[in-house]
Order: C-alpha cells, then sequence, then structure tokens
C-alpha cells in the first residue's frame, strides 16, 4: 500500500529509563498518591511507566485501570504509548477525557441516571441556538434585553447567558440553589440598598478633620454597622451581606485602636490619616486629597460588585431554567451537563457499582480540574487507589472555574494522612538559567503549596546566551521591531552570543492575550518571517478573508456584492472592467454573474467557471451541512491554490473551527453574522477556544506563535515572551466569582477571600508556564512602569498595618508589577539584548532579493516583480541586454542538505512511466498544477477510502479483531477522527467484500510491516499490508487494493520486491504473492508463487532503474497516458501529450 | 444626479444650463475616500445592511415626528400636541420595524420603550423642545436644493421651523455623539489639507451648508430673515433603571446648532465642497492621500472586504 508511515501509528518513544525519582514513583505500591510535578520532569511519562509497571510486574489486569486526562490528544497518546509498550494490551486500559469518561457511564447507565440512552451532546451551535430560543424567558430588571451589534455572536445578552450558565454549570450549582440562595427579587432589591446606607453611616459619623475628631466618631460608626448587621437573617444573600457587615465592624475596631494608639503618641500615621474611616467605608464620592488615586480600598464597591452579579444573577437564573429545559426536551447534554448527570448518579446506587469497575485510578494535570470533576474522580476510587499528578505551580485556569486546591486541600481532606506524596523535581527541558528565573519567581507566589525547586538533570553544552531581556521600545512599531530583529538573529545564528542558528519552527512567541501578537505579526509579515497562530488567536488574513466571502456570498447571495466582488477579484481575478459589467447589473452582482451574455465580458471563460461553481454550491447549501458545503467550496474551487503559504497555515484554523460543526443533524444557521464570526471565534464561545481541552497543532517550518494557556505541556528551545508590563499583566476579578463562591463554597465565604489577589496569582502561574517552555533561550520583553517605583507609600503602609485580617482585601493586591519582579529574579548570568540583538542583525540573514547583481530588499525585489508584470499585461515589457534573474534566499532558516534519495515502489514505478514526473514529486518535492478537484461528483474520496481500510485492517490485526462488526467499530472510529463521514458507508463496503474472501478466515501473521531493502547500495523502503497463514500452513504475502484498477500479476514488480523484503523480515521462506481486491472490481484475490530467478531478475531491473535515477533531472520526459494523471501536466510536455492524444 | 433644467425656484436672474445636484451624502462619501464613492454611488455595490434595527427606528421617531408636525397648528394646546404623539408613535413602531429583526421579543420591546420615551421628552408637555418644533413647523421632509459658488447641492430637511428671527432647519438623529462643535470644527481645515480625516464632522458641516443655502434659496425664505440649522439627538442620553419589577428607561434629547460653525468655517468648508464636487463630476475615483485613508477610513468602510486597494496593501504584506 503506501510507502507513508500512518501518523497515528504508535511509535515506542521514550524509550529510556526512567531517572531515580521517576523509578520511586513508577515502583512504589503506595496508594493514594499525588505527585506535585514540576514543569519538564516527565509527570506523563512517569504516569505511562506507572500503568505499564502494574499491568508488567504485578499482573493487573488492564482493563481494571482507568486513566483521566484532559484532552484527546492526551488520551490518544497515552493509549498509543502504551499500546507501543505492552502490544494489545495497551489498548484495554481505559483512558478517557474527565468529559468522556463521563459520555461512557452515561451510555452504560443512561436509565439509572433519567435519561434517553440516545442522548447527545449538544454541540455549540446548538447551545446557541438554545440560548437564543429562552431569551424571553429572562426576567429582564438589570439585564439590559439588547442581541444586537455588528457581531451580534459576541454581544449582548446572549453571551451573558451562555457565560453565567457555564460559569454555575462547572461548580454544579442548579437554578433551583440560585434561586434558594438569593430570595424574591423584592429581597434582593432591598439588601441592594445595603451599600448606601454603609456609606451615609460614615459621612454621618467620620466626617472630622482630624484623627480625634474622626476617633469619636468611630464607636457611633460601630454601633450603626452593628444594627445593619444585626437586622439580617443568616440564610444565603443575607448572610453574606451579614458577614460583610461582621468584617466592616472588625475594621472600626481596627481602625479604633489605631487611632488610639496614635493619639496616645504610640503610633505614627501619615497626614492625611483621618480620612481614611470614611475613605475605605466609601463614605467620599472619590478619593479625597491626599488619600492615593490607587489606593482602590473603598470597600463598600466589594459589596456593591457582589449584589450587582447577584441582580444579574437574578435575572439570567429564568433564563438558565429554560435553557435546561429546553436542552432535556431536545434529548441533549451539553459538556458541562455531562459531568453534573454523572456526578449525580454516582450519589446513587450506581457509583457502589461503579467504585468497583476500576481497582486503580490514575489522573493527570489534576490542577485544572474544576469542583465537578473532583467529586466524579474520588467517586470512582476504590480503596483509594488514586495515583494524581499535576503541578499546582501551573494552575492556570482558575479563571474558568478549575479548583486548583483539588491538587492540595482538598485530596487531603478526602485522603487525610494516608496520602503519600512525592516529588518530581529534575527537569529534562530547560536550561538551568531558565529554571531558576522560574524557581526565583515563584518565590513570590502568595500562598503558595509547593515547595518545589527546580533543577536540570543532564544537561548539554551550551554556548551562549540563555535568559535574555529586551527592554521595550515605547512606540508600538518600534517594539514589535525589537522582536522581528531578535528572530532575524535568531535564524541566522551568526551572533555570538547565540549558541546556533534556530528554525522558525523551533522559536515560539507566547503571549498574555491576542493583542499583545497583533502589532508583531503584522511585522513579521512585513519582514517575510514565516508563524503559524495556533488555536485562539485570531488574525486579519486576506487569504481567510476570502475563503470566509465566499461562504457569506453563498448564504446571501442576493444581497451582498461585497462578498461576491472579494470572490471575484481574488479568486476569479476578474478585470476591473468585467467587474464593473458584472456590478452594472440592476439587480446586483449575483445577477450581474448570472444574467448576462457572457460575450459581454472581456474573459467569458472566467465568468463560465464562476457560474458552474456558484450554481452547484448554491445546490448543495440546501441539502449539506456547514462542514460539507466548506469542504466542497474548497475541492470544487480549489481556492487553497490561490493563497500564499502563510495564508494556508491561517486557514487551517478555520478548517478546524468549521470541522467542530460536522455533520450534526442540528446545523448553525448559515447567516453572514454567523460566518463573521467564525473568524472572531474566540468571543464566541469561550469554551471551545480557551479550554484546557484542546491543544493546538504545531508548524515545523514557521514560528509558533500562541497563548501562553495554549502552550501548556508544549517546549520549544527558545520562547519570546512580549509585553511583560504591570499595565498588561494587570489582575482583575472575573464575572460571578463572588456569586460562585457563595454558591459552592457557603453564604459566608464570599468574602473570605481577595478575588483580584487570586488572579495576580494566577497571573504569576501563567508567567511560570510560559517561562517553563524554553529549553535554550528565553527572551523576556517588557518594561517598567512609572509606579512600579520604590518610593515610600507612606497612606499605602498605614492602611496596611491597619486592616485587620477579616478584612481580606490590600493595597498592593490589584497591582502586579511584573517586570519588576523578573529583573529582581534574573539570573546572574542574564544578558540584556536591548541594544544588540533587538536593535542590529548580525551576519547574513536570508530574506534578500538579487536581481542579476544587484541586491534588493525584499519589497522592493516585490515592486519590481510588480513593475515587469505590469509591464507584461501593457505589452511594454523590453527584453533586459543581459540574462538577469530573480533568486530569494528565502527566510526558512539554515538550509539542510537534502536527504540522499529514497526509493519505493511507488517512486520506481513512477520513474518508469516519466523521469520527468518523478523528478518533480520525488526528488524537488515540486509545486503540483491548479486543477479542478480529483474528486467525483459524488464527493468522495477514492484515497481517503483506501487509507481508511488499510488502517481499518491494519488496527484489525493488531487487536486480533476478526469479525465484522469488530472492523465496522474500528472504521467508524477512524473515521469519526478524521471527519470521513462520506467515504465511511464505501469503506464499509471494501470491508464486507474482504469478507467475502476466503482470506478472511486465515490466520494473520504480521500487518503493516515495514520494510528496508538494500539493492545494489540503493536503500528501497516500504510497508506489506499483510502476511497471511494459508490454511495448508503456507505464508503468503497480500497487498489490499480498495481502487478499480486491476494490476498485472505477471508483469508486476511490486508483489516480487516485497517477497525480497521478506527475506530479511522472516525466518520462515515466503514465496506467494498476490492482491486482494475489496474494491468495485473484487472481492477476489490474485496471488501466485514467484520462484528465485523471478525475484533476482525482478532485483537486477530495480537496481538499473535506480542507476539511472541517480543521474534524474527535469530533462527527460515521456508522455502517455499517465499524463492525464500527471500533477504537472500544465508543463509543455502535457501540452504534447494532449495533441498527441488528439485534443483531449 | 444631473439637471439641465434647474429648479423654477431658483432665485432670479440665476442662469444656469447645466448643473450637478449632488446631496452632502455624495459629496462626505466622497471627501472620505474617492474609491468608496465609486463602489457606493458609480457601480451601486449593494452591501448587506449588518442591522436595520437602528434605520428602522429612525424612519419610526421621523415618522412621528413629520404626522405630529403636520397635525400641529401654532396655537396648540402642549397636552394634546403630546397625545397626538404618543396616540402616533404605536402605529410608526408598527409600520417601520421588521420584528424578524429581533432576536427576542424583549429585545425589540426594549427599543420600543426607548424610542417611545423619546417621543414622550421630546413633546414633554413641560418644556419638551418638541411642543415649538410641532407649533413653529412649517414643512417637513421638505426637499431644499440651491446653486451656490458654482455647484449645485440638494438634500430633504427633516423639518423647517418658522420662528420669530426667520427659519430654523432641523435634522432629526439618534444621538449627537460626534457631531462637529466649535471645539472640534478645526478639524475641517486639517481635514482640508490633508492632514486629518474626520468625514463625519465634514458631511455635518456640508448638510449645515446645504440646508442653510437651500432653505435660502427656497420658497420659504423672505429677505431679511435669520436662518438657522440645527442637529437634534432625540435619544442622546438614555438612562436605565431597574426595579424589583422590572426595568425603567428614561431619555433625553437636545439640539446642537451649527449655523456659527458655519459662518466661521464658510471657506473651507466650501473648499472642501467644491473639491469633492469637481472629483466626482470628472470621476476621479483614486484614493488620496491613501495613506491616510487607509488608516483612517479603511477600518470602517463597508467596502473594504472587497476594496482592490485597500486589499492591495494586505497581499504586499
Amino acid at each position: 500500500m503506501s510507502d507513508e508511515v500512518p501518523d497515528w501509528l504508535p511509535t515506542i518513544e521514550d524509550d529510556e529509563d526512567p531517572k531515580p525519582q521517576q523509578r520511586t514513583i513508577i515502583e512504589s505500591e503506595r496508594y493514594p498518591m499525588r505527585v506535585l510535578a514540576g514543569a519538564g520532569t516527565g509527570k506523563t511519562f512517569t504516569m505511562v511507566r506507572k500503568i505499564e509497571n502494574l499491568i508488567d510486574e504485578h499482573g493487573v489486569s488492564p482493563d481494571r485501570i482507568l486513566a483521566l486526562t484532559f484532552t484527546n490528544n492526551a488520551a490518544d497518546s497515552m493509549r498509543e504509548k502504551l499500546n507501543a509498550k505492552l502490544g494489545p494490551a495497551g489498548y484495554d486500559v481505559d483512558a478517557y477525557t474527565y468529559h468522556s469518561i463521563c459520555n461512557e457511564i452515561l451510555t452504560d447507565y443512561a436509565y439509572d441516571a433519567g435519561l434517553d440512552p440516545d442522548f447527545e451532546i449538544a454541540t455549540d451551535a446548538e447551545k446557541y441556538v438554545i440560548v437564543l430560543d429562552v431569551l424571553d424567558e429572562i426576567d429582564y430588571r438589570a439585564v439590559k434585553p439588547n442581541v444586537y451589534g455588528p457581531d451580534s455572536y459576541a454581544n449582548g445578552v446572549a453571551t451573558k447567558l451562555l457565560s453565567f450558565i457555564g460559569s454555575m454549570k462547572r461548580s454544579g450549582i442548579s437554578p433551583t440553589e440560585i434561586e434558594e440562595y438569593l430570595g424574591s427579587p423584592e429581597q434582593v432589591y432591598e439588601l441592594d440598598a445595603v451599600p448606601d446606607r454603609v456609606e451615609e453611616i460614615a459621612s454621618d459619623h467620620l466626617g472630622g478633620r482630624s484623627v480625634s475628631t474622626v476617633l469619636d466618631g468611630i464607636p457611633d460608626t460601630r454601633t450603626d454597622l452593628v444594627a445593619e448587621r444585626d437586622a439580617l437573617g443568616d440564610e444565603g444573600l443575607e448572610a453574606s451581606i451579614k458577614d460583610f457587615l461582621d468584617r466592616l465592624v472588625d475594621l472600626c475596631d481596627a481602625l479604633e485602636v489605631a487611632f488610639e494608639e496614635h493619639e496616645a503618641g504610640e503610633r505614627s500615621l501619615p497626614e492625611d490619616a483621618h480620612k481614611l474611616p470614611k475613605y475605605l467605608l466609601g463614605g467620599y464620592s472619590s478619593a479625597p486629597s491626599g488619600i492615593p488615586n490607587d489606593l482602590k480600598l473603598e470597600l463598600t464597591d466589594y459589596l456593591r460588585n457582589a449584589l450587582d452579579e447577584c441582580k444579574t444573577a437574578l435575572d439570567l437564573n429564568t433564563g438558565y431554567e429554560a435553557y435546561e429545559r429546553e436542552l432535556d426536551r431536545r434529548n441533549l447534554l451539553d459538556f458541562d451537563g455531562l459531568v453534573v448527570k454523572t456526578v449525580e448518579l454516582l450519589e446513587t446506587d450506581v457509583g457502589e457499582r461503579l467504585g468497583d469497575r476500576w481497582d486503580y485510578v490514575f489522573c493527570d494535570e489534576f490542577q485544572d480540574t474544576d469542583r465537578l470533576q473532583f467529586d466524579l474522580i474520588t467517586s470512582l476510587v476504590s480503596e483509594d487507589r488514586i495515583f494524581v499528578v499535576g503541578d499546582d505551580d501551573q494552575a492556570i485556569y482558575e479563571w474558568r472555574g478549575a479548583n486548583v486546591s483539588n491538587i492540595t486541600d482538598e485530596l487531603d481532606d478526602v485522603f487525610g494522612p494516608d496520602l503519600e506524596d512525592e516529588p518530581l523535581e529534575q527537569n529534562f527541558r530547560s536550561r538551568q538559567p531558565i529554571l531558576d528565573l522560574a524557581n526565583d519567581a515563584l518565590e513570590r507566589l502568595a500562598d503558595r503549596r509547593s515547595t518545589k525547586t527546580l533543577t536540570r538533570v543532564d544537561e548539554p553544552d551550551f554556548d551562549g546566551d540563555t535568559v535574555a531581556v529586551v527592554e521595550e521600545a515605547d512606540d508600538e512599531g518600534d517594539r514589535a521591531e525589537q522582536l522581528v530583529t531578535v528572530t532575524r538573529n535568531l535564524l541566522s545564528g551568526d551572533a555570538e552570543a547565540l549558541n546556533r542558528a534556530y528554525d522558525p519552527g523551533e522559536i515560539a512567541l507566547l503571549v498574555r492575550n491576542n493583542d499583545h501578537a497583533t502589532p508583531i505579526l503584522e511585522r513579521f509579515d512585513e519582514a517575510g518571517i514565516p508563524y503559524q497562530v495556533a488555536g485562539d488567536l485570531s488574525t486579519e488574513s486576506i487569504g481567510v478573508g476570502t475563503v470566509v466571502a465566499y461562504l457569506k456570498a453563498l448564504a446571501r447571495p442576493e444581497e451582498d456584492d461585497v462578498s461576491w466582488n472579494r470572490v471575484l477579484t481574488m479568486r476569479y481575478r476578474l478585470t476591473d472592467a468585467d467587474l464593473r459589467r458584472v456590478n452594472s447589473h440592476e439587480d446586483g452582482a449575483y445577477a450581474g454573474i448570472c444574467n448576462q451574455p457572457l460575450e459581454v465580458f472581456d474573459e467569458p471563460d472566467r465568468l463560465q467557471e464562476v457560474r458552474e461553481h456558484i450554481s452547484r454550491l448554491l445546490k448543495l447549501r440546501e441539502t449539506v451541512s456547514l462542514s460539507h458545503l466548506y469542504r466542497e467550496l474548497k475541492r470544487l474551487t480549489n481556492i487553497d491554490w490561490y493563497l500564499s503559504e502563510q495564508e494556508r497555515r491561517d486557514l487551517a484554523q478555520l478548517d478546524e473551527i468549521i470541522d467542530q460543526y460536522g455533520n450534526d443533524a442540528v446545523q448553525p444557521p448559515l447567516t453572514p453574522q454567523f460566518i463573521d464570526s467564525l473568524q472572531h471565534y474566540d468571543s464566541l464561545l469561550e469554551e471551545s477556544g480557551s479550554a484546557p481541552t484542546s491543544q493546538p497543532e504545531l508548524a515545523d517550518d514557521a514560528v509558533n506563535v500562541m497563548t501562553i494557556h495554549k502552550s501548556k505541556g508544549l517546549d520549544f528551545p527558545v520562547v519570546l515572551m512580549p509585553r511583560l508590563t504591570a499595565d498588561e499583566w494587570e489582575p482583575g476579578s472575573r464575572t460571578y466569582d463572588t456569586f460562585e463562591s457563595a454558591l459552592s463554597e457557603g453564604p459566608e465565604s464570599v468574602f473570605d477571600k481577595d478575588l483580584v489577589a487570586q488572579d495576580a496569582n494566577e497571573a504569576r502561574r501563567i508567567l511560570h508556564v510560559g517561562i517553563t517552555r524554553a529549553e535554550e533561550i528565553l527572551v523576556l520583553h517588557g518594561s517598567i512602569e512609572e509606579d512600579d517605583t520604590d518610593d515610600e507609600r507612606p497612606v499605602h503602609d498605614a492602611v496596611e498595618s491597619i486592616l485587620p485580617e477579616s478584612v481580606p482585601w490590600r493595597p498592593s493586591n490589584g497591582h502586579l508589577p511584573i517586570w519588576r519582579d523578573l529583573q529582581e529574579c534574573l539570573p546572574s548570568n542574564h544578558a540584556d539584548w536591548t541594544a544588540s540583538l533587538a536593535s542590529t542583525v548580525v551576519g547574513d540573514v536570508s530574506g534578500q532579493v538579487t536581481y542579476g547583481s544587484e541586491n534588493l530588499s525584499a519589497s522592493d525585489g516585490r515592486d519590481r516583480v510588480i513593475t515587469f508584470g505590469n509591464k507584461l499585461i501593457e505589452g511594454s515589457i523590453e527584453r533586459e541586454p543581459e540574462n538577469r534573474r530573480f533568486s530569494i534566499d528565502a527566510l526558512t532558516g539554515p538550509m539542510t542538505p537534502n536527504p540522499a534519495l529514497q526509493h519505493s515502489y511507488t517512486s520506481l514505478e513512477a520513474y518508469e512511466e516519466c523521469p520527468r514526473q518523478h523528478f518533480l514529486d520525488y526528488v524537488v518535492n515540486g509545486f503540483s498544477d491548479y486543477r479542478e478537484n480529483g474528486y467525483g461528483g459524488d464527493g468522495i474520496s477514492q484515497r481517503i477510502v483506501g487509507l481508511l481500510f488499510h488502517d481499518t485492517a491494519e488496527i484489525a490485526a493488531k487487536e486480533q479483531a476478526a469479525e465484522r462488526a469488530e472492523w465496522y467499530a474500528i472504521c467508524e472510529r477512524l473515521a469519526g477522527q478524521r471527519r470521513a463521514t462520506d467515504e465511511l458507508p464505501v469503506a464499509k463496503e471494501c470491508i464486507d467484500r474482504y469478507f467475502d474472501l476466503d482470506l478472511s478466515g486465515w490466520e494473520i501473521v504480521d500487518a503493516e510491516r515495514e520494510f528496508q531493502l538494500e539493492v545494489d547500495g540503493h536503500e528501497l523502503v516500504g510497508f506489506i499490508d499483510a502476511v497471511y497463514r494459508t490454511p495448508d500452513g503456507e505464508l503468503v504475502v497480500i497487498d489490499y487494493k480498495a481502487t478499480e484498477r486491476h494490476r498485472d500479476i505477471d508483469e508486476n514488480k511490486q508483489l516480487p520486491l516485497y517477497l525480497l523484503a521478506c527475506r530479511d523480515l522472516y525466518e520462515e521462506p515466503i514465496t506467494s504473492a498476490g492482491y486482494a481486491y475489496v474494491g468495485d472490481i473484487g472481492p477476489k484475490v490474485e496471488a501466485r508463487s514467484f520462484d528465485e530467478g523471478e525475484l533476482d531478475s525482478v532485483r537486477a531491473a530495480v537496481s538499473t532503474t535506480m542507476d539511472r535515477i541517480k543521474e534524474t533531472s527535469f530533462r527527460g520526459y515521456e508522455t502517455g497516458e499517465h499524463c492525464r494523471w500527471c500533477q504537472h501536466s500544465s508543463l509543455p510536455c502535457g501540452e504534447e501529450w494532449r495533441q498527441e492524444d488528439g485534443g483531449r | 444626479m444631473h439637471c439641465k433644467h434647474v429648479s423654477n425656484l431658483l432665485p432670479e436672474g440665476f442662469d444656469v444650463t447645466d448643473v450637478t445636484f449632488l446631496s452632502p451624502s455624495r459629496l462626505a462619501t466622497y471627501a472620505d475616500c474617492q474609491r468608496k464613492f465609486d463602489y457606493e454611488y458609480v457601480q451601486k455595490v449593494n452591501v448587506p445592511e449588518k442591522t436595520r434595527l437602528y434605520l428602522n427606528q429612525g424612519r419610526a421617531y421621523h415618522g412621528t415626528i413629520e404626522v405630529v408636525c403636520e397635525a400641529t397648528s401654532p396655537e396648540d394646546d402642549a397636552q394634546l400636541i403630546y397625545d397626538r404623539a404618543v396616540d402616533a408613535f404605536p402605529e410608526q413602531w408598527r409600520e417601520h420595524i421588521e420584528p424578524d429583526e429581533y432576536a427576542s421579543n424583549a429585545h425589540q420591546e426594549y427599543q420600543r420603550l426607548e424610542n417611545l420615551e423619546a417621543i414622550k421628552t421630546f413633546f414633554d408637555p413641560d418644556g419638551g423642545h418638541g411642543i415649538d418644533h410641532a407649533r413653529q413647523s412649517v414643512e417637513t421632509e421638505k426637499w431644499l436644493e440651491c446653486v451656490e459658488n458654482g455647484i449645485g447641492l440638494h438634500g430633504r430637511a427633516d423639518n423647517i421651523l418658522r420662528t420669530d428671527e426667520g427659519i430654523h432647519v432641523i435634522d432629526y438623529k439618534r444621538k449627537l455623539r460626534d457631531v462637529i462643535t466649535f471645539n472640534t470644527a478645526s478639524v475641517l481645515e486639517d481635514h482640508l489639507d490633508g492632514t486629518d480625516h474626520d468625514p463625519k464632522r465634514v458631511k455635518n458641516a456640508f448638510q449645515t451648508a446645504t440646508y442653510i443655502e437651500g432653505v435660502k434659496q427656497s420658497d420659504l425664505y423672505e429677505e431679511g430673515m435669520s436662518v438657522q440649522f440645527s442637529f437634534y439627538g432625540l435619544l442622546n442620553r438614555t438612562s436605565f433603571e431597574s426595579t424589583p419589577d422590572g426595568y425603567q428607561i428614561s431619555v433625553r434629547g437636545y439640539p446642537r446648532e451649527t449655523t456659527d460653525i458655519y459662518e466661521e468655517y464658510y471657506d473651507t468648508i466650501w473648499n472642501l465642497m467644491q473639491r469633492a464636487h469637481e472629483g466626482i463630476t470628472s470621476s476621479s475615483h483614486i484614493p488620496d492621500p491613501f495613506p491616510l485613508i487607509h488608516d483612517e477610513a479603511c477600518p470602517d468602510c463597508d467596502f473594504r472586504e472587497m476594496c482592490a486597494d485597500y486589499l492591495a496593501e494586505g497581499v504586499q504584506r
């Protein structure tokens, strides 16, 4: 079959011995165990090895082990690693994501959970549709009913409701609980007046002009506050407010003590200290003179904000209730609902049964679990045999519901002193100076539980800077330019400060948020530095815009002239005159395209092509899913071909988003607004973009650009971190956070902690994650804010010293002086690149264009080409006196020599058909022609069908699956993963034909066996589909054919080559080989035996061919039937063949 | 656009044989970007409207004001005018609002209340500006045209009031945000010399010029009358108050007169109009100055997605 290794095929990596710390954990038999593992310490490796150890050394049955992690990728990778190590037994370990385990359990126990067994998971699109349906159920009091705006999907009450539901469900808070906490609307609004009354009390009693007069007012203030407090009940929202007032009473006491001490000469206070009591209790409308504006401690604001959240929740709760009803009615569960339902189920008898299903539960990335997931996991554990690995220092998803204390206090509470702790601190990733910085910076984390100190082991030699700082320029453009210069230096590698040159794919730009990347990417574009934006960062890509415009035009063909014009210009390259003709039609551009005689246009062929494409696509629009329409759009118009390499990378992101909509029955409305939103997907539904459940695909030929959140779990030789300033990293509070803690931790814990300080801690952990992604070089780019000085701040200090413990807010909590902190933690051997590698490019950096003997900058080179192009169009180009050429030294990093030619049967076959085709496809990897799509009218790819069948056969062999139903299941799984649902039925037909063959009952000895055959100094590689043992005991090599093409078995070279390869692979001789046809021309097997003489003559012939290939070049070619399928038939040779063939 | 037979209403002695009449919108579009004018008015490329909510609301309140002004005599009682407005609004709302444009009934209801409040405040018997507007109105939706400084201008005025001093032309808008003030008017000079780009205020200035000169050349004008022009923002301030039983909206509107700005910047405004007028009549559509237009006009332009001038920048990059 193919010569390529299937990308999903498990390979044994990490085949190295565990290090001592890891070995202790792997071999330990103590449970429950918690491993707090630092970044780059091989935690997943250790966990996988521990599972292997259980199976191999302790005889634990794989299906008694449950392994949980966050991403599908991680679960798949774990399963594959286990499979590579343990063989088919590896597949029997239940490796799930935290969500997929719930799906599994609920499917198995649907009736017990009160669900229809056919329930489905709501897609993002379905959730949005439901939210729109329930908007009229909301009781609008504090929430405005607006749902509109230029991108209506990102704003307004619909998004608010989605976000509210998400926050509540992740903490397992039901509408009923919300209702109980809040009480009636009248009560909530009555309580809403409390902050005003507190402020009045402060105004009434604390307006004195000296410490002594204010001191006199404190007892009355206290009395009034106590009266307010005592009028409140002990339940729900009233209890929360009561608790708040209690803290204010403590504050009064503390203020009284401080002022008395001042009066007694025992304590000094700053000049305007007498204003503090009234200020802290919100008695001033803004900070009075003498009280710094950045103190931001008018405490009634905290209560007011909490009450605002309550009023919002009061309105949205009816929408939440209606949403839940609607999900239920449609037999759907949303992602968060999966966990909610499962936890509910586990509280019933089923819980006990399920507790016995697994003997061991392994959990990865435990710091990212939320409260509900914690409950879920603890209910699945039997006899405390749980193994938890994670890193509290890398907990960066608290902002979307993760409960960091799950990995610390909560585990302690559940398992008590039996919980074993083992550390993993030996790092295999980063150079020590990077780790020193990371370690030091972590010291600043308040309430840090871990005491880990990361230490590098087995550090290779390195001659260059490791930690570099760049003081950022004031101007945005200059700032971006600094990083461009750094990047160019890294690519060139010529600077002395660098150990080596880096490929673009080795460099990562990690940003705190999207805005930080945008200006840099613009400069990367200008400098020709290739980059790939991962995950949820959106960019303005012209190519993506064109594809989106095509979808918009299809959505409203008669109304959207702008999109048609875009498509006609950028894809169909219509001339300005033809565009004007299209637009001249009184009924608009669509009518202008379709309803005018072709003769009126300068280029009627192009118009004809446009008409054919849009008529087919508009027909499809009525019947197929969004993702199907999108696929067809790309296939039919070959729009990819018109995009630059960078644009194709950008488009991959859109592909991914549209893929998520799959082919579900409920499809998003194909409106222009919806399509617009695809370009700004992250703002549409944050859970899809920013959750810990997804991980980006990486580029190896472009700088990888992503948010730090997305980079978790990844590593790069070089990491650039821009915008490290206090302003850009300022912590803030999160929507519904106080409300959420009231309901999940109890009404009296709302004001237990300062949630802004908590966010500042998370920001520090985000910084830690970013730093520890770097292996060799870390570039920190930032600057100090004016406020970050060490000047004395007497008022801040006084407040700090007065505030009692029960008041959690502190003067500096809302400020994170990140650059100042970093400066203080820098290792002594750090470098400052501001005036060196960030301002001057050292050495010969590629990216230059030469034209004859002239050296041109990239943009001058571009202008020169455009000038020539324009002259060509105008017919005014003149022949240059000398034969000058453009040559471009592409910015793709250091050139690596081409690998030695490797041959395969397919490449030899191509050579024999036409040396030029072979040269283009296998030697220089030439650019393919633009061509109409290679698919049949039904949109089914035979290539995909073939791959599905082959891969199914291979997995079936490895899993020893011999039944048709098992093959079906494997094939369905693969088709699901590859989104090849259209091809699935055809692949299943191939399976049916396979099972009609006798060989389906034979013993399968080997499958998808890779070989390397040495033939007279040449290397020939490939894969043998299968080796069977016939009922007579003979071995036979079988190659599956799922296509319609019949192979001549007598003159064939493929099968003899496989038999030659088998000589090295198997001890037992194999002399027979054949084809198993499972496509339309099957089912049949054609096989025969090949004698030694035949094999030797094939060997000799192949050797001669490979000798000839050594001299291969573009020059020689053969024309013939193969030209019809050639990817390069636009060349003159193709034209020659067309003429020979009668102009076909 | 072309008119060979200039209106009979032109003052005596005017001798024009071939004048191109242009509206302030067209001139301002051209002053914003020449290519935009090409797409919008020459090629007439249809832009799908992102939302018609504001357009429809504008029609509803304009319609209500028109009905009230048409029906009102100078001596009508303020309460009667108010009642007339409150009675007229529901029908105007029904006529102009498309319920399908709204994602929910609640949203439509919210906007209905907002507009109704605007009408109620405007026609408040106790000091609402609309009472005088209705009593003094001599014509609504009046088509005005003029030839001045060699160029033809035309446009439809929302309401023309006959005041003690003369004539006051009113243009009703939703809000006055971004409408020209004396403080911001110097931007007209910057726009003219290519150092800044402010098509919104340029448009305000063009409207002011068109309506002031238009009314002077109309049958409503008598020698010696003073002529004023104002924008009026009906929903200029809206406030939202929540209560246990639901929300309450209050709205306040007020005018902004631009007559003085017109007088102060007369030469600049006419230079700007003349330049745009000449460009349009000579079919010159190459954006200039492009760097400024690219930075200031392109980001909000409806044609950006298809504009070859704009896309070429991105493609080159």
